[in-house]
């Protein structure tokens, strides 16, 4: 079976190791960027399946990155890595297009699945130990 | 016949004084060696009586003058008039003879006929070999039996003398001719008579001699006006007295009641006219350039006589002409005219010239000074215009406009200043200003510009000066050096000044913010590192010691552990979650994530939740992306709103409206608390406020903060939509 093809845009370099080393065992990783225009221009050049977009980057933010590449006719899957526990930010990822939203003290045990979710049309959010909500959202988008 | 006779006394000073003159002259050899001595006796028809002598003298001694030999002169006079009688005249010549017999001279002048017929009597025999040069005869001796005479014959020209008159006088008819009775007299008369005598008819010419003076006088006194006078030599008269030539002619010019003219240049100047005269001087010369040459060497029959018509000359004199009314233009040509009395104009040319030139002078003075004056009242009038404009400009300008003078004193202020001070004009000039200045600034300002004056340099100013109602107003006061209209010279000062008080005023306002901002900036610093050190580092620290203990004490049961570690795990969460409030406290990542709405919809949330306090949220039409600026200036209005009114309202409830209506984002806060006096909030505690206002302002937007006691307040912020697009500056931000 074909390996799905990721991209990786994420500022922070130990957190860009770490995810790539995680990404490398299930999938075909195309490369890794470190600001939002750069991730824009790499999804342009090798069309990745998934694109797996730190929220807070340089240049373009994760969200101005979907809007753009929303408006452009993007047909791959985004999936948002962040340290933002806040519902306010899911929906507003979702209401966008973006497919997952994952936190960063959950890559371990939440990247992979929400990956594998989009990759099937369903969209994945980690649940957020601080809220109720965020438990809520999750089973919701779980079931 | 007295006068006749001569005086043997009188030989013996002329002896002394051939002695003394011969002792001198041989003491003077001695002294100029160099020149060979030549002498010269000059044998005279009269003695120096006759003016004619003289004229001839000088002629001699002029062409004398120039000779390369040491010449001595000796001069003798026959006196034919005062001694005409034979036997003297012989007597004076054995006298000469033996005078020279031993002093022999190199060369004999005789000057007239009676000397030079004695040397033609006596030259053989007394006077062997010398050279005798003639002048004055009008008669030449004969050349062959002369060999060693040369000489300039004596010329008179009465015919051309009548030509001339009649020429002068077109109507003459008749011509009287007047001479003497003395032995010249009758030979001078002869050679007229001689020449005119083929003219006598033409010219009506009769002789008018052989009479007394007093007789002749007499006659001339009545002349027929058609007729003119001729004189003649005359030396003596009827009656046997004696004239020289220029005393006779002035008796007979002064007589006669028709002109007089004459012949030689001796008989004018005394009234004649004149005519063509022979000149006695040049005939002397002439004769005196001949014996020159002798001396030099020439031999007498080597040298060409010479005849005084070449010296004959037209002249006449002025005021005689003047007398009769002769026209000069009527003259010959190259006629001398003497005693010439100019024109009114020649008299008073300088004086004309003089007169011209100095109305000229004062023409031009009076021109310049007109034109001066007509610059000055141009110069004035544009000086007053000029003025006048300034007045005009001064007093309609919103400054305070002042001028001073050289001497340190103000002269103008401007209606605006004067309408500031409430004080009149006189009352401000000089220094009268200065009264209105607050004592306390008084010596500074003084001091300031008194240094500023002296340097002629630009100054200014700030100083409080009073105002109309008394209230010191501060002022800022600048001036520059002016110069005098045309020139550079220094003139005073001119300057303006400004009333800075609401400045001033914003100003120490502006410091106070500054220094509440910084206070502001320190206390915010303070709360964040608290913040970090007690709650987050707190939680850290909590979280060590639980790790350690669990590394201690590791739960045997796996369910245990697992426990254990999910409670780590929740306290790690938590401790990241402050490090994310702390952050978001300070800047909004949800504003920049996620939008205006999105970011202020969610903090009312989260204040609502802190602070127990229900927050309704509601935003319609706002469009989607928004200039940074514009949306953070919105979420801060809403921040400072929110945290006041949960801070000092007291409000039950507050409302939160996000509008975008007509080009504009209007965010309305409103509680219902117990309201706050607006102008005291701003000017005492306003930090707040004067941040929304100077952040509202900075975007174009404006602010309306409404409050009433017990009622609440409602703040209003309306912040102008810009295309995000349009301003590439401004990042986007939106969700």
């Amino acid at each position: 079976m074909e390996r799905q093809r990721i991209l990786l845009a994420e500022d922070n370099p130990e957190m860009c190791k770490r995810v790539l080393t995680l990404l490398r065992s299930h999938f075909d990783v195309v490369g890794s960027v470190a600001d939002g225009q750069q991730a824009i221009d790499s999804v342009f050049k090798s069309s990745p399946d998934i694109l797996v977009s730190d929220l807070s980057m340089p240049i373009l933010n994760g969200m101005e990155v979907a809007l753009r590449l929303r408006d452009s006719g993007y047909c791959g899957k985004i999936i948002f890595l962040t340290v933002h526990e806040d519902n306010d930010y899911v929906e507003a990822a979702f209401s966008i297009g973006v497919f997952g939203y994952v936190l960063k003290s959950r890559l371990d045990t939440d990247l992979i699945p929400a990956i594998q979710a989009a990759l099937q049309g369903r969209k994945f959010a980690s649940r957020f130990l601080a809220t109720t909500d965020l438990s809520e959202i999750h089973e919701a988008r779980r079931s | 016949m007295r006068a006749m006779i001569p005086k043997p006394t009188k030989v013996l000073p002329l002896f002394i004084a051939v002695l003394v003159s011969t002792c001198f002259v041989a003491r003077h050899i001695s002294a100029t060696q160099l020149k060979p001595i030549r002498r010269v006796l000059i044998l005279n028809e009269v003695n120096t009586t006759w003016p004619g002598i003289d004229l001839i003298d000088q002629g001699i001694r002029t062409a004398l003058g120039s000779s390369p030999n040491e010449v001595e002169i000796y001069r003798e006079y026959m006196d034919t008039i005062f001694f005409p009688e034979a036997a003297d005249q012989q007597r004076f010549r054995e006298f000469y003879v033996r005078k020279y017999q031993n002093r022999r001279p190199d060369v004999i002048i005789t000057v007239g006929p009676s000397p030079l017929k004695f040397m033609v009597d006596r030259h053989t025999e007394a006077f062997p070999g010398v050279p005798v040069v003639f002048c004055l005869p009008n008669w030449a001796p004969g050349t062959p039996a002369q060999g060693n005479f040369t000489g300039v014959q004596n010329y008179i020209a009465p015919l051309e003398t009548l030509e001339a008159a009649f020429r002068l006088k077109p109507a003459t008819k008749q011509v009287v001719v007047v001479g003497g009775t003395s032995a010249v007299d009758i030979q001078e008369m002869n050679i007229v008579k001689w020449k005119l005598r083929p003219y006598e008819a033409k010219y009506g010419i009769s002789y008018l001699t052989g009479v007394t003076m007093p007789d002749l006088v007499g006659r001339l006194k009545q002349l027929p006006s058609d007729t003119i006078v001729l004189f003649i030599s005359f030396s003596q008269d009827a009656a046997g007295s004696k004239f020289t030539t220029g005393g006779a002619s002035a008796i007979v010019a002064g007589a006669a009641n028709v002109p007089v003219f004459s012949l030689n240049d001796v008989s004018i100047n005394h009234g004649e006219v004149g005519g063509k005269l022979s000149s006695m001087q040049e005939e002397g010369r002439m004769a005196g350039e001949m014996a020159e040459r002798i001396l030099n060497g020439e031999r007498p029959q080597d040298i060409p006589r010479g005849n005084a018509n070449a010296v004959t000359t037209y002249i006449f004199d002025w005021r005689a002409l003047n007398r009769w009314g002769f026209e000069v233009s009527r003259l010959p040509a190259g006629s001398v005219v003497l005693n010439r009395q100019p024109t009114f104009w020649e008299s008073y040319k300088r004086y004309g010239i003089s007169a011209v030139s100095l109305i000229l002078v004062e023409a031009l003075l009076i021109f310049g000074l007109l034109w001066q004056r007509s610059r000055r009242a141009r110069a004035e009038g544009e000086l007053r215009e000029s003025e006048a404009r300034f007045r005009t400009v001064a007093d309609t300008a919103p400054v305070l406009i002042w001028t001073s003078g050289a001497d340190k004193l103000w002269t103008y202020f401007n209606k605006p200043w004067l309408d500031f001070t409430g004080r009149s004009m006189n009352q401000e000039i000089g220094n009268g200003w200065t009264e209105g200045i607050h004592p306390d600034d008084f010596q500074r300002c003084l001091d300031s510009y008194t240094r500023s004056f002296e340097r002629r340099e630009k100054f200014s100013m700030e100083f409080r000066l009073r105002r109309h109602d008394g209230e010191y107003r501060w002022i800022f006061y600048v001036g520059v050096p002016r110069s005098s209209p045309g020139n550079s010279s220094f003139a005073g000062c001119i300057g303006c000044a400004l009333d800075v008080t609401e400045r001033k005023l914003a100003e120490k306002a502006l410091a106070s913010v500054s220094g509440r901002l910084i206070q502001a900036q320190e206390q915010e610093r303070k709360r964040i590192a608290r913040e970090l050190h007690d709650d987050v580092n707190q939680r850290l620290a909590l979280l060590q010691t639980d790790l350690n203990q669990l590394r201690e004490n590791l739960p045997t049961s796996r369910a245990d552990l697992r426990a254990c570690v999910g409670e780590l795990q929740e306290g790690l969460s938590e401790a990241s979650n402050e490090v994310i409030a702390i952050s978001h406290r300070l800047h909004s990542s949800k504003l920049e994530y996620l939008g205006l709405v999105a970011a202020c919809k969610g903090f009312c949330k989260e204040v609502a939740e802190h602070h127990k306090m229900p927050i309704e949220f509601n935003a319609d039409s706002v469009p989607f992306s928004l200039l940074q600026d514009v949306s953070l200036t919105v979420f801060r209005v809403l921040q400072e709103s929110l945290q006041n009114a949960i801070k000092y309202s007291g409000a039950k409830s507050i409302d939160v409206q996000l509008r975008g209506i007509s080009g504009e984002i209007q965010l309305t806060v409103r509680d219902n608390g117990i309201g706050f006096d607006v102008d005291e909030a701003m000017s005492n505690h306003g930090l707040g406020f004067i941040s929304m206002r100077e952040r509202i302002s900075s975007v174009n937007g404006t602010i309306l903060i409404k409050s009433k006691l017990t009622v609440g307040t409602e703040i209003q912020a309306r912040v102008p939509l810009i295309d995000a697009n349009e301003t590439s500056s401004l990042r986007p931000v939106g969700a």
